[in-house]
């Protein structure tokens, strides 16, 4: 509703807007101007800015020919801009038609590439940084960062849930290379600190740029906060001409790209009965064979007999969702302004109780307001505005999506209903009568849990920003000054409203009447009426201040010089700290500088240093310098490469070599480890004394130890890369890198327990080194003046190792299997399975495994010490890392007149994850608050060993309704190959004619359906294999979308 | 421009010194915990915290271990038994044990070396405290010196021989000086004893505690003694007096762990120890038990009634004159809900208080003497081989007197082991036919009793939460407790740690050990004990064994007298949790613990059917459980401790 009403708001005023200009126009002795606008082979160029330069309100647009009319005054000058071209001025004196070719604009076809606190030429950039088009981020999510994976070198992504709100892909720049607590990249929004999840809401519409910076000459700027490498992004600005409006809206259908799929509730019975005999043969049946056969019939009384698939009693196929963004920019000489707002609501595909009159499903609305404004005060003085506001409202279920997927799992399907239609004792009762069993009612019940209230969170993060920019060119030329001052506001609450649900189970029930009564199991305890409970408030305010002064000279045409000091202050509180230490601001303070010398365009050298300190170290620790620098040779500008310069239009090498790092090594909460953290009066440290145990005295506790010595961590980066251009029309890019981080902080693994220490002690001692390589191809084509073609493809290797790692001293002990070091920093560890045992006497003849009791059909493990016990010394390293080493991506795109047709494929290599075996275990209890029984996955009922088909291979191992901790260990049965292909995104669009759209005042105009994760080629079956270990929760969506594209 | 660079700069490295130093001086450290009265005594309760809780079943893992009380599942929604009632079933193991006291974990809340190096601390750091008076300065010290060695003690009964932490090591240790060794048992011993003898010696704790309302549950002097006994009993039994099976534990410097020659001095030592405690305890008015109040029943408490009661309360009444350490309520209330059966609609509905769950066995059920004193299948009136016959009541005696009248139901089928036994039978047990009194009975001839076939109040009645055996605890429940809808009362009370039966068994105990045949010195302290429980009325116990027993010379023996002492603690002290230590300490687990655990059949409603004897658990009790394991963790750790035999 919200949407609609934005939309014919801002229609409304917009159309007022329009009036009113041309009242305004009309009111003048106007002479009409027509003209057509071409480049130098007489190609018309369509959208060029023609602007009255006495009146910059007043202006007009080319049109698909080329062909213009313009109302102005006599005697005015007019000015053509367009991107890429010369802006031409044009002083108009009697002429009535005018003939315009506009030259292409050679300094402006040298891009520029946003780098760390400022921008650069693109061909002197010897830093490792990866633009991206924004549009490329477009995709039918609304999530951003489920985007990155496959589309930028360099990022490795992943994404584990598909819940609205909580679908933040994970992404590491160059994969992971420290195991200690902050691996994430910084993330910097128009040069402020951010977190993913502003990234996340951020619109591809108001992104004017999005770099990753990946060595060190790019990030040792940011000193002691850039070793995991950093995002930059740059938000729209307005841009002198006429008015642009940018609508975009989008309907999508949104629907899990794989759902689990259970066991019918007979298969489930039989094999619940089978599981408590197989392993007890005395142990009886937990189900009559009266039950099973009478569940069978459809007309049976589905109270007293029933059989739920809560999957489908909580869950909707699919659900739908919109986007929609409204963007208006445009400007005069003086103020030029970009504002924009998003309308986003996703929702869950939770069912909703037509009986309950509030929503539990996930409904996640996010509004954000942009307003970016700049104003020249002077003709060297400019002064940014930049307001941004994210406001987030969820509303869910109370313990969230995931966990309705997982008590969907967790859930006894036999023994209650969801709810019971009422007997004859309840009819007039006005609350829901929710199944459950046992004499306390302490069953889960999912539905009733869904069903019983909602959450309500709001999150809020407004944005201020204020840059002055001073040109010093009157003191000497190419001498800048900037000042930027920043603040965020922070804020964010949940609360809950529930009900208590009544729990009734059956009391007995009459075969030959078809009558049952009920027993209310808690009617003490129930509530009809909701009750409030106060959830979490976070409160932060961050500041920043950033002064910069930089210069730059050209020498004899020769010599480029340019340097650059740039002086920073942070500071971030949380108002809600919880304890004093918290409570103290973070504080960064930095002064970084950046310099560099070009020859002739040939050779470039660059120098960047970061010399910045944190508030948490002690004082002898607190300040790091972090240098860098590196080497590029242009070499197709050289003279020799002349002759060949058609073929290889671009050649380009470069090497950086330095030091960064990286001081987010605790836990927000471990602040400044050089003092101990002790509670004083710590309430659950005490004993109570006194005759009538009145007396409760307090007691003390040591939260962490006091170390001087705790610094950052430190990564050493080299970078090799070369850029290659081919024909014109291929553009190949590929870096090599390898970096070692030292310093990582870690627990102490070898202080015994008899120290008796409270708290872990921690020291930077940890090393650890990646290494990999980037490679990205573009092609761009017109093949025929209708049909363009443009591919790309990229493919990222980042792998890790730990070098220094404490660990047990597992070399001495003779176990050196059980060792990290040397192997990648997410490795994971199991156990080696062989087979499920065949008999008794095979487990007889079979090392003892030490992890309870085990029978025939259980998994038989590898005895790696051959010490005829299988025990944790047995553990080895199994299969390929956690954190994916290969990402790839590839894509066309392609226009043929006004079709536009476009579609990308992201995969995934070298990962490997382990199938939740506690999770997956058929009919035991995993619900941790109340009794459940597993659900029972149909890849587990159709293949597990059982005494009348003893497969040594089934998948599953001899049922139990009990968890089976033998089975139930991290080893290579339960590992599976991560890796997959897929279809990320395809996209078809229709562009409506310029004469079509010009005549309901529309610049242009694009209609477009989208699909996300249409399909995915992997060997894994049983959820969306990108979820990995997590495939039980909230799955991975795919969509399909319907949007329509105005500008005005 | 050379001018604003340098300002730049200026300004920058100007703000920097300031602008990091965020954190005001007066901020909370370890040191300032000794700065004023109030927090050095919030310190002192952090080292009574680690105390187990001696009511809970996974802490006090001795409650639950053995084989005195069994559940009927684990790991259930509703219990905190997982962990103890493993151990129970055997599945103990060394890559992550359960009730890991060394580490913490797996049922422990803490490492107890987590404990000791705040007693540590405590010791070394409190000096000097403003508002502090040197009385109670040096009696705090002294407290926490018996909190240390008491920690000593609980981990070297789980695994014996353990590293002595005398002092702290520095936080910056390097690890090498972190690799401690474990230290052998006599050294232990010597060190514990040389500890608590300091604080004897000093004479700085009060004999008993005068602030009963904000002090009770301190350490007091007879606690100190007591505890020393305690110590030195351990350290005589044969569990670690030149056990050979335990030949095996010599460390990398050639230290042997566990001496292996027997050394009869070591009783002398414990009697001495515990002819001190007994004194001190008794010169400071501890006594045992005797009920003495007039509750308002209809017709009054009666004798029978009265004697019942002096059993219960001896437990249940909070810090009574018997109890020597008791230990603070925080789990006796959900003990009790554990332990209490039904006999009402009230009870039923309010089923949370009233989970009966907490079974003792048969195997504990048979240990009790018959109305005589003496063991069932000694007793020769007593029908030992058909004591599962049914049996309905009344069924008078010789005198044509209904002994059973307060204690079962009358007109009421039950099992002939039922009948004619000794009074703390009845006080301890609650089973099917047996009446329950408690301030629930409003008439004394009206006394409800228990009803445990499936199906009936305290039978099995659904999935969950029944007795497996057909027995409740109802010595552990409090006779005050009150369950009904309109109000319902759970009375917390003090679990005891040690109390003066305890000791008075003990010493009869070393004083056997110490004699080559028992005399008067033997006789005198089990006697009282027994002369408590309403036995050899009149007469003595060597009589008693004399007129009933079918091995009538049995106490005048010492190894005859040895048998009636370890059955008179598992009697006396039942479901306390003393049998599971006992049993190790005397090196019997093995033979106990491997008896099938038996119950009767609770999933019959009829008696007929409830009456068969079911084998509800089978165990192998192995040599290598009569130690904890030290997990594989810490091993690798430090390299200077060797693992326990068989782990």
């Amino acid at each position: 509703m919200i949407t609609k009403n934005t939309i014919l708001f801002f229609k409304n005023s917009f159309l007022g807007f329009l009036l009113l200009t041309l009242f305004n126009l009309s009111a003048q002795q106007n002479q009409l101007i027509s003209g057509n606008i071409s480049d130098v082979n007489s190609n018309p160029i369509p959208g060029v800015n023609i602007l009255e330069q006495s009146n910059p309100r007043n202006g007009t647009v080319s049109d698909f020919d080329g062909n213009f009319t313009i109302s102005i005054a006599p005697n005015s000058t007019l000015t053509f801009s367009y991107v890429g071209y010369e802006t031409q001025v044009v002083k108009i004196s009697t002429e009535t038609t005018l003939k315009i070719i506009l030259q292409e604009d050679r300094s402006s076809l040298d891009e520029i590439t946003i780098v760390a606190y400022g921008k650069q030429k693109k061909s002197s950039v010897i830093a490792a940084v990866t633009s991206i088009d924004p549009t490329e981020l477009k995709t039918a999510s609304s999530n951003l960062t489920t985007a990155l994976a496959g589309r930028v070198a360099g990022v490795i992504a992943y994404q584990r849930s598909g819940e609205p709100g909580r679908d933040n892909a994970e992404f590491f720049i160059r994969g992971v290379s420290t195991f200690g607590y902050a691996r994430s990249p910084l993330i910097l929004i128009d040069g402020i600190e951010t977190t993913s999840t502003d990234l996340a809401r951020l619109q591809p519409d108001d992104i004017a740029s999005f770099s990753i910076m990946k060595d060190a000459t790019a990030t040792s700027l940011y000193g002691a906060r850039g070793a995991n490498g950093v995002i930059l992004v740059t938000t729209k600005v307005g841009k002198e001409g006429v008015v642009k409006v940018n609508v975009r809206y989008e309907k999508s259908y949104s629907a899990p790209t794989r759902s689990l799929e259970i066991a019918d509730p007979i298969t489930y019975m039989t094999l619940h009965n089978e599981a408590l005999v197989t392993r007890n043969a005395l142990g009886g049946r937990i189900y009559s064979l009266e039950k099973i056969l009478i569940s069978k019939d459809p007309n049976r009384n589905k109270m007293a007999y029933p059989a739920v698939d809560w999957f489908d009693e909580l869950l909707e196929d699919y659900t739908l969702n919109s986007r929609f963004n409204f963007n208006i920019s445009g400007g005069g000489k003086i103020a030029r302004y970009y504002l924009a707002t998003t309308v986003n609501t996703d929702n869950g595909n939770l069912k909703v109780d037509p009986r309950n009159n509030f929503n539990n499903n996930i409904s996640f609305k996010r509004i954000s307001l942009r307003s970016n404004i700049n104003v020249n005060l002077t003709p060297t003085t400019e002064v940014a505005l930049k307001f941004n506001g994210n406001f987030d409202d969820y509303i869910g279920p109370i313990d969230g999506g995931e966990a309705t997927y997982r008590k969907a799992m967790q859930a006894n399907p036999v023994l209650y209903p969801k709810f019971y239609e009422p007997d004859a004792q309840f009819q007039n009762s006005s609350h829901v009568l929710y199944g459950n069993a046992g004499q306390f009612g302490g069953y889960l019940n999912p539905y009733a849990d869904l069903m019983r209230g909602y959450k309500d969170e709001s999150y809020n993060n407004f944005v201020a920003t204020v840059e002055v920019k001073q040109d010093l060119g009157f003191i000497t030329e190419g001498l800048k000054a900037r000042v930027l001052a920043n603040t965020s506001r922070y804020s964010f609450y949940n609360l809950e409203r529930r009900y208590n649900p009544f729990y009734y189970s059956l009391g007995n029930y009459d075969f030959q009447s078809d009558q049952y009564t009920l027993v209310a199991l808690n009617p003490n305890q129930g509530t009809e009426y909701l009750e409030y409970n106060e959830g979490n408030k976070i409160i932060t305010n961050s500041t920043y201040f950033e002064g910069s002064i930089s210069y730059k000279k050209t020498l004899n045409k020769k010599h480029e010089l340019s340097g650059m000091l740039i002086g920073i202050l942070r500071e971030l509180k949380y108002g809600n700290a919880g304890n004093l230490q918290s409570s103290l601001p973070y504080r960064n303070i930095g002064l970084s500088g950046r310099f560099t010398y070009g020859y002739d365009d040939r050779y470039f050298s660059e120098f960047n240093f970061g010399y910045n300190g944190s508030e948490r170290f002690a004082k002898s620790e607190r300040f790091g310098f972090f240098p860098s620098f590196g080497f590029g040779w242009y070499a197709s500008n050289e003279k020799f490469m002349e002759p060949i310069s058609n073929t290889i239009t671009k050649l380009k090498f470069k090497g950086t070599y330095g030091v960064v790092g990286n001081d987010q090594i605790g836990s927000a909460s471990d602040r400044f480890f050089y003092i101990s953290q002790v509670n004083l009066n710590n309430g659950s440290m005490g004993s109570s004394f006194g005759q009538e145990f009145g007396t409760y005295i307090n007691g003390v506790s040591i939260d962490r130890y006091a170390n001087d010595q705790i610094t950052w961590e430190k990564a050493k980066m080299l970078n090799v890369g070369v850029e290659l251009g081919l024909f014109g029309v291929v553009d190949i890019q590929a870096d090599y890198f390898t970096e070692y981080r030292s310093n990582i902080l870690m627990d102490r693994a070898q202080i015994p327990a008899s120290m008796g220490l409270q708290a872990p002690l921690r020291a930077n001692v940890g090393e650890a080194s990646s290494s990999g390589f980037e490679f990205t191809i573009d092609y761009k084509d017109s093949l025929t003046d209708d049909l363009f073609v443009s591919a790309r493809a990229n493919f990222s290797y980042a792998t890790s190792k730990y070098e220094v790692y404490e660990e047990l001293d597992y070399i001495n002990a003779g176990l050196p299997w059980r060792s990290r070091i040397g192997l990648n920093l997410s490795q994971p560890f199991g156990y080696i399975a062989e087979r499920l045992f065949i008999d008794e006497a095979d487990i007889a003849n079979s090392p003892l495994q030490t992890f309870g009791d085990y029978m025939a059909g259980d998994i038989k493990y590898k005895d790696i010490n051959n010490d005829g016990v299988i025990d944790i010394n047995d553990e080895v390293a199994i299969g390929y890392p956690t954190t994916p080493e290969v990402i790839y991506g590839f894509g066309i795109s392609s226009s043929y007149k006004k079709f536009d047709l476009s579609f990308f494929f992201q995969g995934s290599l070298n990962s490997s994850f382990f199938i939740d075996a506690y999770n997956t275990s058929p009919f035991i209890d995993t619900s941790g608050g109340a009794i459940g029984n597993n659900a029972l996955l149909s890849a587990w009922a159709n293949d597990h060993w059982s005494e009348n088909d003893r497969n040594l291979y089934a998948a599953w191992p001899r049922l139990s309704d009990q968890l089976i901790d033998n089975n139930n260990r991290d080893s290579t049965w339960w590992l599976r190959d991560g890796s997959f292909l897929r279809l990320k995104s395809i996209e078809f669009g229709y562009s409506v004619p310029d004469r079509l759209a010009s005549r309901v005042n529309l610049a242009s105009a694009r209609v477009y359906i989208t699909g996300s994760n249409l399909f995915t080629f992997s060997k894994f079956k049983l959820w969306d294999v990108e979820m990995g270990g997590n495939g039980l929760g909230y799955p991975i969506q795919q969509s399909a979308n319907i949007g329509v594209n105005l500008n005005f | 421009m050379k001018k604003i660079l340098i300002v730049f700069i200026l300004i920058f490295t100007s703000c920097e010194k300031d602008y990091l130093d965020v954190v005001p001086d007066n901020i909370a450290t370890i040191e300032l915990a000794f700065n004023t009265r109030s927090t050095a005594e919030n310190f002192l309760s952090t080292c009574y915290s680690y105390i187990p809780e001696h009511a809970h079943v996974e802490q006090n893992f001795s409650m639950l271990a053995g084989d005195e009380v069994w559940y009927y599942a684990e790991n259930d929604f509703y219990m905190n038994n997982e962990t103890s009632f493993r151990v129970a079933k055997g599945m103990q193991n060394s890559s992550s044990p359960y009730l890991n006291y060394w580490e913490g974990g797996r049922g422990a809340p803490n490492s107890l070396f987590i404990a000791l190096r705040d007693c540590n601390i405590f010791l070394e750091n409190l000096v000097t405290v403003p508002g502090l008076e040197e009385e109670e300065r040096i009696r705090w010290l002294d407290e926490v010196k018996v909190l240390k060695a008491f920690y000593h003690f609980w981990l070297m009964q789980m695994y014996g021989p353990i590293p002595i932490v005398e002092s702290n090591i520095s936080v910056s240790a390097s690890p090498a000086e972190t690799n401690v060794y474990r230290a052998s048992i006599d050294e232990v011993v010597t060190y514990l004893t040389e500890l608590i003898d300091e604080v004897i010696e000093a004479d700085n704790l009060p004999g008993l505690i005068n602030y009963v309302y904000t002090e009770q549950g301190r350490i007091t002097m007879p606690i100190a003694k007591a505890l020393k006994a305690k110590i030195l009993m351990l350290s005589a039994s044969p569990i670690f007096n030149g056990n050979k099976d335990f030949s095996s534990l010599i460390d990398n410097q050639r230290n042997s762990l566990v001496n292996q020659t027997y050394d009869p001095q070591k009783w002398v030592l414990a009697k001495d120890a515990l002819l001190e405690a007994i004194e001190s305890a008794e010169a400071n008015g501890h006594s045992l038990y005797q009920f003495n109040q007039q509750l308002p029943i209809i017709g009054g408490v009666n004798d029978q009634i009265m004697q019942e009661l002096s059993l219960r309360a001896a437990i249940t009444d909070p810090f009574n004159s018997e109890t020597i350490w008791g230990f603070s309520a925080d789990w006796t209330g959900e003990l009790q809900q554990w332990c209490q059966p039904r006999w009402s609609a009230d009870h039923s509905a309010l089923f949370g208080y009233t989970k009966k769950s907490h079974a003792p066995t048969l195997n504990m059920v048979e240990t009790f003497y018959t109305r005589n004193g003496v063991p069932i299948d000694e007793d020769v009136s007593w029908e030992y081989g058909n004591r599962f016959d049914v049996v309905q009541t009344p069924i008078l005696d010789a005198n044509n007197e209904n002994y059973h009248e307060f204690y079962i139901e009358n007109d009421y089928a039950t099992a002939k082991l039922h009948t004619f036994r000794e009074p703390r039978f009845y006080s301890t047990l609650g089973f099917d036919g047996g009446k329950w009194f408690s301030l629930e009975t409003e008439n004394i001839n009206n006394i409800p009793h228990l009803n445990a076939k499936a199906g009936a109040p305290s039978g099995k009645q659904g999935f969950e939460i029944y007795s497996i055996t057909g027995y409740f605890a109802k010595k552990l429940v409090h006779y005050e407790n009150i369950i009904a809808l309109e109000s319902s009362t759970i009375k917390g009370y003090s679990f005891p740690i040690i109390r003066l039966s305890d000791l008075y068994l003990m010493y009869a105990e070393a004083a056997n050990e110490t004699k080559a045949a028992p005399d008067a010195d033997v006789y005198e302290y089990i006697q009282k004990v027994r002369d408590r429980a309403g036995l050899d009325e009149g007469s003595d116990l060597v009589s008693t064994w004399q007129m009933h027993s079918s091995n009538p010379s049995k106490p005048t023996t010492k190894d005859g007298m040895r048998e009636i002492i370890h059955q008179e603690r598992m009697i006396e002290l039942a479901l306390e949790g003393h049998r599971y230590w006992d049993l190790r300490r005397w090196k019997l687990a093995g033979e106990y613990f491997s008896k099938p655990i038996r119950g009767w059949n609770i999933f019959k409603p009829d008696v007929e059917g409830f009456y068969e004897v079911e084998n509800i658990f089978y165990r192998n009790y192995l040599t290598k459980d009569y130690l904890w394991p030290i997990s594989q963790t810490e091993l690798l750790r430090n390299p200077n401790l060797i693992q326990n035999p068989g782990w």
